[in-house]
Formats: structure tokens, sequence, C-alpha cells
């Protein structure tokens, strides 16, 4: 038995494969370890650190206290604050979310206080009985959205995201299996490289397809079943305990009226839903070619591990930015531009802000060109690896016969 | 026709194959031999496009054939390259459809290919309870199901009993006279010498020999006379010929077949001598000669 263990795992670490995902991992663990420095040398806006701009010169005791509430003074910033008969004024507010008017208020209520306090230096029963609190006015107010069904939605993206991380290697595993057992040499004298690439790739998708709609006919048929039974009261009463729903919800009915499926609503699932398939269609692509370089079921079991750390970092960055500032400028706007970060983040914007037709464009423009650069390189670079051919250069015969 | 012309492939530093070049006609069956590690399976998987080759030309019927699969060959690799978990009919089927057949003509011909190979096991059974032999077999019907003008077979006669061999053997030669054009290699050289019409001698990528098998015999010259050895024979022998007790008979060797003809003249003038044989060079012996420096 130790002679199985110990051939395993030499099969599992000692080979090309291993190092190479090894120095991956490396990479991204160092990239996390030093994420401040790198944003910073980026110019990325320190978290939390709203831009703002005040119409009157901040003192330095201002400029502290700005950071303190999470706002960083410039001469000039797309948010800003003028001053008004009895108070402030907030401009282009409509950054804003609920936390941030918060914090500015407090923090404008707190300018207030030291101006009144620097000018008049008041006793304490002069400043209880002069000062009067300030206006502070915002140019937009707060949309009230619906916050129940956009994270309902994300819920869902997030199981769909999770199953990226198996539908990925699901391909790339049979190719290498077939190498393993040979079965390539029959396939191959039948069917060429580019229809097996193709064969492989579409038939993953539509594999991802129809196992989601089976999930989703088999959800469906229990859900009538237990519509049938208390119309789901009990299941939504539970799963409100653990914050999923809203305790207003309880029934189906009710859940689906939380949602308001209007068109509207539908196109932005859509659109979300086409971003998190470009990016996995993308991510397939990439281990379905490095399969063909591989020589070993246990090495491509080898290289899975960063790739899945590799999307779970994605996934936690892509939830610490998901706040209405974060996501409307800096490096949540860049990654829903980005392949791969797109599928995460662009369906965050889609559902937490309203963006215009040209965004959306791009972002898609962006996807679907780096989706079919990548399905036609792969495709070249596919084949060259099932037969053994370097990608770069040509192998020139040496010691040829005299 | 198949012809092939200055085919190269190195993997590395390792020259596997060296400016390699021969022609199979129609009816013609090719043996392709030489030591382990020759190159006789890179050449094949060069020739079905398995492996790209660093150079080399292919043409059938005088047309260059492009880089990929070529469809109208059919391929037995040297090892099992079967879905073991599929039935017999399931794997013919499959390939038969990746070959663009209609399943009436898929099913026509594994009849054929069923009484060809003389088969009798049920088309549900499963590859994987298959022994090795018969999966030989399957492979074998698997590679010619879309009926190929062009057959390349890797070491057929491998996990076959004496009985499948001489069948396969009697199948192959069929095969030919049907006008198909037939590769195969083998270490197993008294087949090759039953059926094979020429011959190609690989050495560590290099062709150390090819052409017709019957002019390469004649071109070493030595041939065996057999005969039954209470015989004495050693006054009808010159100083260069040799001869060896097998059994009951005596072997002896001579440099040409015209001086093999002249001792059996000889030897058949003597009444005691019974059992009297002439053969050529074989190829075993063949391609000792030609790789031995």
């Amino acid at each position: 038995m130790t002679e199985l263990i110990l051939f395993g795992l030499k099969r599992r670490f000692l080979n090309k494969t291993f190092l190479i995902s090894q120095l991956l991992l490396i990479f991204l663990l160092a990239s996390l370890m030093n994420a401040d420095k790198i944003a910073l040398y980026f110019g990325f806006t320190p978290p939390g650190h709203l831009p703002l701009s005040l119409m009157e010169k901040a003192s330095e005791v201002d400029e502290a206290f700005a950071n303190a509430y999470g706002f960083t003074l410039q001469e000039k910033a797309t948010l800003s604050v003028v001053k008004i008969v009895g108070g402030y004024e907030v401009l282009n507010s409509a950054q804003l979310d609920g936390i941030h008017r918060l914090q500015l208020q407090a923090y404008l209520t707190t300018l207030s206080k030291n101006e009144f306090l620097a000018l008049r230096n008041p006793s304490v029963a002069e400043l209880i009985q002069e000062y009067e609190s300030v206006e502070i006015r915002f140019d937009t107010p707060m949309e009230i959205r619906a916050v129940g069904k956009e994270s309902f939605v994300f819920m869902i993206l997030t199981a769909v995201y999770f199953m990226v991380l198996n539908f990925a290697a699901m391909t790339s595993n049979e190719v290498v299996s077939e190498k393993s057992a040979n079965v390539l040499d029959m396939v191959l004298s039948a069917a060429d490289a580019k229809s097996h690439y193709r064969a492989k790739l579409f038939g993953g998708w539509l594999t991802m397809i129809l196992q989601g709609c089976f999930a989703l006919g088999t959800l469906g048929v229990f859900a009538m079943l237990r519509n049938q039974s208390d119309l789901g009261k009990g299941l939504l009463v539970w799963a409100s305990q653990f914050g999923l729903v809203d305790r207003e919800v309880t029934s189906f009915r009710a859940l689906f009226e939380m949602l308001d499926l209007d068109f509207s609503f539908g196109m932005t699932i859509a659109l979300c839903v086409f971003f998190l398939l470009c990016g996995m269609a993308i991510l397939q692509i990439i281990m379905t070619v490095i399969a063909t370089k591989l020589k070993s079921a246990e090495e491509a079991s080898i290289l899975q591990g960063p790739v899945y750390i590799f999307l779970l970092i994605l996934y936690y960055v892509a939830l610490s930015q998901n706040t209405i500032p974060r996501l409307s400028q800096g490096f949540g706007k860049i990654a829903s531009y980005v392949p791969i970060s797109s599928m995460l983040f662009m369906p965050m914007r889609l559902l937490s802000l309203k963006l215009g037709a040209g965004e959306i464009l791009l972002s898609g423009c962006v996807a679907i060109t780096s989706l079919l650069t990548l399905l036609f390189a792969g495709q070249r670079i596919y084949e060259k690896g099932l037969r053994h051919e370097k990608i770069f250069k040509k192998c020139i015969v040496k010691n040829r016969a005299k | 026709m198949l012809e092939v012309k200055g085919m190269s492939k190195t993997y590395g530093k390792h020259l596997a194959l060296s400016d390699c070049g021969f022609t199979v006609q129609k009816h013609e069956i090719l043996g392709v031999c030489g030591e382990n590690g020759s190159g006789k399976t890179t050449l094949f998987r060069c020739l079905m496009g398995l492996i790209a080759k660093d150079e080399g030309e292919i043409r059938v019927g005088g047309k260059k054939i492009d880089e990929g699969v070529r469809s109208s060959f059919g391929y037995l690799p040297e090892q099992r390259s079967l879905y073991t978990d599929l039935s017999i009919e399931d794997t013919l089927v499959h390939y038969g459809r990746l070959r663009n057949m209609e399943r009436d003509a898929i099913d026509r011909r594994i009849r054929e290919l069923y009484a060809s190979f003389d088969f009798t096991i049920a088309l549900k059974t499963k590859v994987g309870s298959l022994s090795k032999g018969n999966q030989q077999k399957v492979q074998f019907m698997a590679c010619l199901i879309h009926d190929p003008q062009i057959v390349i077979l890797d070491e057929p006669f491998t996990g076959l009993d004496y009985v499948n061999l001489e069948k396969t053997q009697s199948f192959l030669m069929d095969l030919a006279k049907k006008g198909k054009c037939i590769l195969l290699s083998s270490h197993q050289y008294d087949e090759l010498d039953a059926i094979c019409n020429s011959l190609l001698i690989l050495k560590e990528g290099k062709t150390m020999d090819y052409g017709n098998l019957d002019r390469m015999k004649n071109e070493v010259g030595k041939c065996t006379v057999k005969v039954n050895s209470q015989v004495p024979v050693l006054q009808h022998l010159k100083e260069d010929e040799t001869v060896e007790i097998v059994g009951n008979s005596s072997i002896i060797q001579t440099q040409t077949p015209q001086r093999a003809k002249k001792l059996m003249n000889l030897l058949a003038k003597d009444e005691a001598i019974r059992d009297l044989a002439m053969e050529r060079i074989k190829v075993k012996e063949l391609i000792r000669l030609r790789c031995t420096p």
C-alpha cells in the first residue's frame, strides 16, 4: 500500500505541471498579501475614501476628519459640497449609497460645529443655546431600490459562478483521460483535431445547459409540489431566519412579486447571464487547451487547485467591491471590462447601478471579442498540442542520413 | 497508390525518422520492420497525421494530401484504443458515424466484417470484457468499417492465437487482392514472409533497405537447402557452405540461389534422399543482415 501511495504522490507532484501551478499559486498569494501596495501602485483610491471637494479651503483638521468619515478631500472631485444659507448642498450625490450619505452628513455636521466653535469660541451653555444644526441637502434623492430582488439574483449568480469551477475542469479532464487511455489515436484517425476541439467545447456548453435545464426543471417540479402543500410558507419562513429572503415573503407568489419580473429586470438578468457565460466559456477554452499539454489525470488535478484559488480570490474581491461608489469608478468599473473578471463585476454593476448602453456594449464587445479570439487561437494550439507539435517554432531536423 | 517522400521526425534531439520514402501500389502489402525504436510507429503516426512530421510529402493517387485527418485511410494503432465501457456494436457504429456512414451501411459492413473475421461474439458484449485478442479484432474491424483504400496496421498480429493469425493473414491477402494498399509492421517475421510483397527495413530512424521482397532476397542470394539428415552431404558442400542439424533434417546454407539449385540437383540423384527443399533467405535473416554493420 505504501508503494501505491508513494506512486500516486510521485505522479501528482513530480512533474512540470505541478511546478508551474505552484509558481502560479505563489504569485497569487504574494499578490494577495501585498494587495494594498498593488492598489496604491495602480492609483486605486484606498477603500472607503471617496474623493470630495469642498468649496472652501479645508484645514488640516478638516482633512483628518474627512478621512475618518471615509472621504478624501481633493480640489476637484465629482462629489462636491457647496455652502448654502443655513447649511450645505451636496452636488452629484447620485453615486452615494445610504451608508455614504450618512457618513457625509455626519462629516458636514462636524464641520459646521467646528466652524461655529472656531468663530465664536462659546461656552457650553452658549453652544447648546445658540448652535443650530445645519441643513444638508442632496441634489439627488436616494433611490429606494428593492434590494431584495437584486440580492436574490446575485445569490443565484453566485451559485452558477461556483459551477464554473467544475465546468471549466470537466472538458479538460475528458481530454486528459482520452489521452491517457490512448483512445485519441483511433478517434483522431477518423476525425480531425479541429472537429474534436469544437466538439469538446460545444459538448461542454450543451452539457451545462442541459444540466441547468434539468436542475431548473426538477426545482420547478418540487416547487410546484411544495406550493400545493403550503404555498411554500414553511420553507420561506425558515429561509428568512438566515436572511436569505425578507420576512414579509411567506409564499412563492410573494417571492415572485418581490422579484417584480418586468421586462427591464428580465433584460438585466439576461445580460448578467450573458456575461457569466462568456467568462465561463473563456475559462473552459483555456483549461481545455492546456489539457493537450498534460500527460496524466494527476497533472490535471494538480493544475485545478490554483485555478480554483484564483476564482475564489476573484469572488471575494468582487464582494469587497460590491458598493455603489466602488462599482461606479475605480477598480470595480475597470474589472467589469476585463475578460473573466467581467463575469462577476458586470453583473454586480448591472444589479446595483443604472448603466448606460455604451458601457454594457463596450464590456459585451470586449467579452465576445476575447471569447472568439481565444476560440480560434485555442484551436490552433489544441491541434498542435494533440499532434505533439511545438506551438511557436518549427523543429529542425538534425543529423540527417548521410 | 500511396507515395511517401522524405519523411522525417525529430523528438527534441532524438531523430526518430530520417528521410523515409516508399510507394505502395494497389494489391500490394508493404511490410515495415526493424528493431524496437527504429521508427515504425512514428512513421505510421506521421502518415495518419497523429503527430506532426518535420518534413516529408504524402501523395495518394498522385495528389498531395493535406495535413490532418487521412479519413480515407484505415488505421490500426499498436495499442488498444477502444472505449472499454462501450459494446462492440456501439464502438463500430461510433467509428462508422465519425466517417459519415449511414446506419444501414454500418450494419451491412459489420455483418461483412464479422463474416470475414469469423467473429461470433454478440454485438452487445462490452469491449472491456473481451480478451486481448478479441479486442484486437474489434479494433481491426473499427479500422476497416469504412472500407478504406489504404490500410495502415501497426502490429496487427499482436495478441492473436495461431488459428486467428492464419485467418488474419488470409484476410489481409484477400484485402490486397481487392485492390487495397496495405502497410503493416510486425515483429512476427514469418507472417511478413508469408504475405508481404515488399519490405521496408528501418534502423534508428534510417532506411536500411527497401524494395520488392523477392528482389531483396535474390540480391542477398543466401538460400537454405533442407534434407533428411541420415544422408551424408558433406562431400557435396563447398568451403563457404555450412550445414546445421535440426531434428531429423540438415539445413545447408548456400551463398546464391543458383548454387542452391545446383546442390539440390546433386542431392536429388542420391536415392537415399527422401525430403529435399529449397528456401530463400527469410525476412528475419534479411533484417539481421541489413541491420548488422
